[in-house]
């Protein structure tokens, strides 16, 4: 320690620096400070506490060319397999009895079902509703009740509370068929010949309004047609999967916009999880995770070449594969582990320990500084 | 023209083959009252599908609700049972309920024969059952779950003899809390909803300002008639509830006053709905029901007499109104043949003991099952269990016993026991209090953890003060004069809450803030040491404080020299 007189003003004078033996060690001190802690001290907190990402091919899930939105039609969900799910309603079960079997309309629609089968699989149920009601209030036109167009739209909310939910993990096609009020003969738009009286919704499913005549009114006891049932229905079905006809060629083409549908679901799919990892960055990309996304962009790819040759077929097992590793990775649970611990916290964990131990640091670093540049002078 | 034919052949045999089951729905309320102020209400909704249980694909539903069907399609179930309760059955005073259900939730289920993974089906049916039911059942899991050797046997019918009880599971949650959520599925599963009948009185505002309710969902495999050769499916669901008159202000009870409302006509989809009121105590505490009943039914039951007013549920809106007559008298309570109390015992966070004591009020001695499934986290000592009898130790007749194992399996513990004739019979068994891991302990750590009712079962000679439907019946109006050779009680105790030592939950956020307290202070001056040259200043200048002390005594002594 060097002894220092301070004068009258209580300045300090410090002692000439020549008499200073330790200052290189001081020196070195401080440099060994730095490497420690922030060279080595700080990337290695950075990569213990990050949240863990497995390597992805990002720039092949970003650069896609999308189909345009406005092209794409409207219809159902895209999956391997439905339930179609026909519900009978009755509204007043006292003064009519309504003689129909699930089963039997099941037999009916099984050929189309089964002509479809390349696309998807289809499992048929049916259930009963009673005492229920459609939600929009006819107008009366001279002898019979009708149901305009824009009054179409809010009759199917009210009656999708009703249908109970489904324990199986296909999208649901929902098929009901509502018998009117016995004196009540209800129709849609305008009663003429051809009009089957039923109506669709692209994405959910179709309603059939179906009216007793007054005979069975009368017995109380009503037979509808089934096989004219089964015809609508029939046509429903094939309207929501857009196959226009049945022939060969028909299931060609929908084949191919499904595989198209497909693929393009899960570029998609890839593409908006790119731009949620970029955006937030607490998603975590576990290994199979990673692996499903490389299998899914992989096979996308592959089925593009075969739909390119024309092997259809092909290109649609490709375009399934690719689609369903796609949903699962998107969906998958271990996504979301760290999402409720956002980054804020965990520097506010961190900063009490680090904050104090920095400071001196960086500060020291200016008298090293000054060292640095004595010491260039003096060569 | 084999082509032919053979279609001719495919559209024909179909429709013969398709035989179109019929179900039939039927509801019935019971109104009994219980002592001098409280009224016990019974909703029973039967549904009976002719169909074979072990073929049927759930598929294609009329009125047993396609969503049930289809959880029990998918689990490979033969029989189930939930139910879902609040407050106590107080069997002391009020006899025995028409179905007995432990406070919570409660899910028992006996699975088909030809189930592969029961564990997996198991832990699967309670969570797609907590979500028709909007409860929480999927905390149902192996850790929580036995499979009870002797106390829940098949309550409907099975096709061999022998019973394997590795397919029954057992479990129940006492935490659990009754509310609307709960009510509004059980509504929609009946055929009729709440639009009429007898489920237009199910009003949640009402129904859940009573001293107990419970609803519960069951349904089983019975025969179909008497010579049994063919089976149908059969589901049950039932509201059960207690009503104190006191807390009503309502002595003079009406439908009004416990439902908000009267019955909206019937439901045109039920076989039979029935309204029925115990008279039975008509001379002892005497009302007078209006409207006028429609007749009125006697029932000759194990002994016992029972008188019941029946109506039948009009097409219109119906209210039942009874007014009591006459002074209000204490009636005296003759408890039942047997009913059993469950508690505690033991101080501290060390040990503590379970005691279960059954009274046995009958005159000849009864054989029981004692069931009780205790939680991993309280481990039971077996060598500790003392049956006790008025001051004399029995021996049980067989112990059932699977230890726990820690994080994997609760503690199952059946006992048979033949209890003396009027006799008080106490079980006890002592257990230790366990540390948890941090993350084990629930939301409110501090609330105590609760260990679940334990169930008393036993076959009574006598029917008295008992409701209970038998065996092979699904409507109360089943169970007048079904006098059988015993009647089947499964009692429930109370369930018990015990406080485990819990930790101090802000203990991480303390270490943090001293570690790193410790760090920077303990580094400032390891870094000053080691970076910074110290320097050593010696002062000419006097402190200001000696100065001013100089200044002090300085006039001090001037003063004193004056």
């Amino acid at each position: 320690m060097d002894f220092v007189s301070m004068g009258r003003k209580g300045r300090i004078q410090k002692p000439p620096v020549s008499d200073d033996p330790e200052r290189p060690f001081r020196m070195y001190n401080i440099i060994s400070y730095f490497i420690v802690l922030i060279v080595i001290g700080l990337p290695v907190w950075w990569f213990t506490t990050r949240v863990y990402r497995a390597s992805l091919p990002l720039d092949r899930m970003f650069d896609v060319t999308l189909a345009n939105k406005t092209d794409r039609q409207f219809g159902i969900l895209l999956s391997l397999e439905y339930d179609v799910l026909i519900t009978v309603v009755n509204p007043e079960p006292s003064r009519l009895h309504v003689n129909l079997e699930g089963e039997e309309l099941e037999v009916y629609l099984r050929p189309f079902l089964e002509k479809v089968s390349p696309i998807a699989d289809f499992v048929v149920k049916s259930q009963w509703l009673y005492l229920v009601e459609l939600g929009a209030r006819p107008t009366k036109v001279i002898d019979h009740y009708v149901l305009s167009e824009e009054q179409l739209p809010h009759v199917i909310t009210p009656l999708e509370k009703k249908l109970w939910s489904h324990l199986s993990p296909r999208p649901c096609l929902n098929l009901v068929l509502y018998v009117s009020h016995c004196e009540v003969p209800l129709y849609i738009q305008e009663k003429s010949e051809n009009a089957t009286n039923a109506f669709l919704s692209p994405r959910w499913g179709g309603i059939v309004i179906i009216n007793p005549d007054p005979d069975s009114c009368e017995k109380r006891i009503f037979q509808p047609n089934v096989k004219q049932i089964g015809g609508i229905l029939t046509t429903q079905l094939s309207k929501m999967l857009r196959m226009e006809g049945t022939t060969k060629q028909d299931l060609i083409d929908l084949q191919k916009r499904k595989a198209e549908d497909m693929v393009d679901s899960t570029r998609r799919t890839l593409k908006s999880l790119a731009e949620l990892l970029s955006e937030i960055n607490s998603i975590v990309i576990s290994d199979d995770v990673a692996l499903k996304i490389k299998v899914a962009v992989d096979n996308a790819d592959l089925a593009d070449e075969l739909m390119a040759k024309g092997e259809i077929e092909n290109a649609l097992t490709f375009a399934k594969v690719a689609f369903e590793n796609s949903e699962a990775a998107f969906s998958d649970a271990s996504l979301l582990a760290l999402l409720y611990f956002p980054d804020d916290q965990k520097y506010a964990v961190y900063i009490p320990l680090f904050l104090p131990v920095m400071i001196p640091v960086l500060m020291s670093l200016l008298t090293l500084k000054k060292w640095l540049k004595e010491k260039e002078k003096t060569e | 023209m084999f082509h032919s034919t053979l279609t001719t052949f495919l559209l024909v045999v179909p429709l013969a083959v398709l035989t179109y089951a019929f179900d039939t729905f039927s509801e019935e309320l019971l109104l009994k009252p219980l002592g001098n102020d409280h009224l016990y209400a019974h909703f029973q909704f039967a549904t009976k599908w002719d169909t074979d249980p072990e073929q049927e694909s759930f598929r294609h539903t009329h009125m047993f609700p396609r969503a049930l069907g289809e959880i029990v399609a998918r689990y490979n179930v033969q029989e189930l049972h939930v139910s879902l309760t609040a407050g106590l059955w107080m069997y002391e005073t009020w006899g025995y309920p028409i179905m007995d259900a432990a406070p919570g939730a409660e899910l028992w289920v006996w699975f088909k024969e030809d189930t592969e993974n029961v564990d997996k089906n198991w832990k699967e049916l309670a969570s797609s059952l907590s979500g028709l039911l909007c409860a929480s059942l999927n905390f149902i899991d192996k850790t929580n779950s036995i499979n009870p050797e002797y106390t829940f046997k098949p309550r409907g019918a099975v096709s061999s003899p022998t019973i394997n009880s590795t397919f029954v599971r057992y479990s129940s949650l006492p935490r659990e809390i009754v509310c609307t959520e709960n009510l509004t599925p059980l509504k929609k599963l009946l055929p009729c909803e709440a639009k009429q009948g007898l489920g237009s009185l199910l009003n949640a505002g009402h129904i859940y300002n009573t001293r107990y309710h419970s609803m519960a969902i069951h349904m089983r495999p019975i025969c179909r008639d008497s010579s049994c050769e063919s089976v149908s499916l059969e589901l049950q669901q039932s509201v059960s509830l207690v009503y104190d008159l006191l807390i009503l202000e309502a002595k003079h009870w009406s439908f009004r006053k416990l439902f908000g409302q009267g019955v909206i006509g019937r439901c045109v989809l039920a076989e039979t709905a029935t309204i029925y009121v115990d008279t039975t105590n008509n001379e002892s505490v005497p009302f007078q029901l209006k409207p006028d009943p429609d007749e009125y039914v006697t029932s000759f039951r194990g002994g016992y007499v029972h008188t019941y007013a029946k109506y039948d549920v009009q097409s219109y809106v119906m209210s039942l109104n009874a007014n009591y007559l006459g002074k209000n008298k204490v009636v005296l309570n003759s408890p039942p043949a047997i009913y059993a109390n469950q508690y505690i015992t033991g101080y501290g966070q060390e040990r503590g003991g379970i005691v279960t004591t059954i009274y046995n009020n009958h005159w000849s001695p009864l054989d029981v099952v004692f069931l009780q499934n205790i939680p991993w986290y309280v481990p039971i000592y077996l060598h500790t269990l003392k049956i006790d009898a008025g001051g004399v130790r029995i021996e049980p007749t067989r112990i059932h016993y699977i230890p726990g194992r820690q994080r994997e399996r609760p503690y199952h513990l059946e006992v048979l026991v033949k209890l003396p004739a009027r006799s008080i019979t106490s079980l006890s068994i002592d257990f230790d209090y366990v540390f948890l891991k941090w993350q084990e302990y629930p939301p409110d750590a501090n609330h105590g953890f609760y260990i679940g009712s334990a169930v008393v079962s036993t076959i009574l000679p006598l029917a008295r003060n008992y409701t209970g439907l038998p065996q092979d019946s699904s409507t109360i109006s089943d169970s007048f004069n079904a006098s059988r050779s015993g009647y089947l009680v499964q009692m429930r105790t109370e369930s018990t809450v015990i406080t485990l030592p819990t930790p101090d939950f802000s203990m991480p956020y303390n270490v943090i803030c001293l570690a790193c307290t410790v760090v920077a202070l303990a580094f400032g001056p390891l870094h000053n040491i080691t970076t910074k040259r110290l320097i050593l200043i010696v002062k000419d200048n006097e402190h200001f404080i000696v100065k001013l002390k100089n200044k002090v005594v300085g006039i001090w002594t001037r003063r004193t020299s004056e």
